[in-house]
């Protein structure tokens, strides 16, 4: 069993993106645009940083 | 997420897929019909109001294709492979910016015109000292490492050796693109510095008027520039290749014309002609492959043609060298050397009429195969003498202390071949002609 950081930081992130932005078309929320930037920019920021340390992983084992 | 080994990693199916091959990537890993997965995302995206819909570009953006290619976002930056200390460094950008906007949406926040510009200034700053204290993470380009042994025949010389080649240490496209990218960050602060405060006021007018001026000259000017410059490479190019002619031309006065004068003078003797012819012959071929420096690093094949070097100066005869591969000097090869000379000797002393002596090398890390063969009338190894040590001591006995084996037989088309075989545990490969 092998999970991969990269696919597991991206797939919360961008489903955490998704329910905020469904609870807010939903009108459970009121989530205006500043707040979807951020969200947004945290759920990009989360995944790239992820991937980045991934692949210094995998660079130090070759 | 249950992934397992044996499952197929999620890429995206570009062959299989409708649009971009996400969902098809999808039912691939996890073993669904794409029909199915395709007609329940449509079911979802009208069921959010389409807001389900941007989960595809974004998924499109993260997988890499099935062919290989990798995610469009880790190309972010617009380079061809974004390495990792890059994804980090804009990783660590974005959640900082993520947190600035945070800020702004709580209202802890100084101005739009003063905080923008200070991170953007900041990161254009942060790059340009990256990239001035040179931490790229690649490693120094290495010296070649040419291990063909000079004066070889050049098809075996070429069958045997490594043609590594160094890159020249000279700034990327990645260093450039790095240094703009820090200087325009800077700069478009400074002016959105200025800009969002009202400072350029009346000096904008002026500024652009400035920057139109500018590109007209360079328009006008970028023609000439160019020319010049291209003049400027060829006259350099000439120059080099000038000074190559010149190279060229002083070292065949002071060798090869020196030579042939010391040829003319001694026509007389027929083996001083060769010798002289040899000699010179083993000078070209090692500055052609040597760009005339010959190699410093002491190796099987080397010592192997220095010692032919010596028994052909000593005797003025002739030694074919061909060595295949090469390997660092240790007690077998000097045991496989030493006999190997002395058969060069005895072929040097009593077959070396007829033709040249031919000696024949193999050498890798495991085991050295060497044939010296010439063309005289041939011995019986069992009628030499017993006061006679040359064969038997100097090579049969030298080969057998250092684990290896000696044969000498006679050769097909006559004279004799002395065989010489050794590995690293003692015992040589076998081989038919030893």
């Amino acid at each position: 069993m092998r999970t991969d950081p990269v696919s597991l930081a991206s797939g919360a992130a961008i489903a955490a993106l998704g329910a905020l932005v469904l609870l807010d078309s939903s009108g459970a929320l009121d989530v205006s645009l500043g707040w979807i930037a951020v969200a947004l920019s945290a759920a990009l920021g989360v995944i790239v940083l992820v991937s980045g340390f991934a692949k210094d992983d995998s660079g130090r084992q070759d | 997420m249950n992934a397992t080994v044996g499952s197929p990693a999620l890429r995206r199916d570009t062959e299989r897929g409708l649009v971009a091959g996400v969902l098809a990537g999808f039912a691939a890993r996890f073993g669904i019909d794409p029909v199915i997965l395709r007609v329940g995302y449509v079911i979802v995206v009208v069921a959010t109001g389409g807001v389900a819909l941007l989960a595809y570009p974004v998924a499109w953006a993260a997988m890499p294709t099935s062919g290989g290619s990798p995610a469009p976002l880790s190309r972010v930056g617009g380079l061809p492979s974004i390495g990792g200390s890059w994804r980090i460094a804009v990783g660590v950008g974005l959640l900082t910016l993520s947190a600035l906007l945070a800020f702004r949406e709580l209202g802890i926040w100084w101005s739009d015109a003063l905080v923008w510009p200070l991170v953007l200034a900041a990161f254009g700053a942060a790059v340009l000292w990256g990239r001035s204290r040179g931490g790229n993470g690649r490693p120094e380009p290495t010296a070649p490492a040419w291990r063909g042994a000079p004066g070889g025949s050049p098809p075996f010389e070429s069958a045997g050796g490594d043609h590594e080649t160094a890159a020249p240490a000279r700034p990327s496209f990645a260093d450039l693109y790095r240094g703009v990218f820090g200087i325009l960050l800077v700069v478009g602060a400074a002016l959105l510095f200025l800009t969002s405060n009202d400072i350029l006021g009346g000096l904008r007018d002026a500024a652009l008027t400035a920057v139109v001026v500018v590109v007209a000259i360079a328009l006008i000017l970028a023609p000439f520039l160019w020319r010049l410059g291209r003049n400027l490479a060829l006259e350099r190019a000439e120059r080099i290749r000038s000074q190559e002619r010149a190279e060229l031309a002083a070292h065949l006065h002071d060798s090869v014309l020196q030579t042939l004068t010391l040829m003319q003078k001694r026509a007389a003797d027929p083996r001083e002609v060769a010798a002289l012819a040899r000699r010179q012959e083993r000078e070209l071929r090692d500055w052609l492959a040597g760009d005339g420096r010959r190699t410093a690093e002491p190796s099987f094949a080397a010592a192997l043609r220095s010692a032919a070097e010596q028994v052909e100066d000593d005797h003025r005869v002739a030694i074919d060298v061909v060595v295949v591969g090469d390997r660092e000097l240790d007690a077998h090869t000097d045991a496989v050397l030493g006999a190997a000379r002395e058969a060069m000797l005895n072929a040097a002393k009593h077959a070396a009429a007829p033709g040249p002596i031919r000696v024949y090398a193999e050498a890798d890390e495991d085991t050295i195969e060497t044939f010296v063969r010439d063309h005289g009338p041939g011995f019986d190894p069992a009628q030499v003498g017993d006061d006679r040590h040359g064969v038997r001591d100097s090579i049969v006995a030298r080969m057998n202390r250092a684990g290896g084996r000696a044969t000498i037989r006679a050769a097909p088309e006559g004279g004799t071949e002395v065989g010489l075989a050794i590995g690293n545990d003692g015992a040589p490969r076998e081989s038919g002609s030893a």
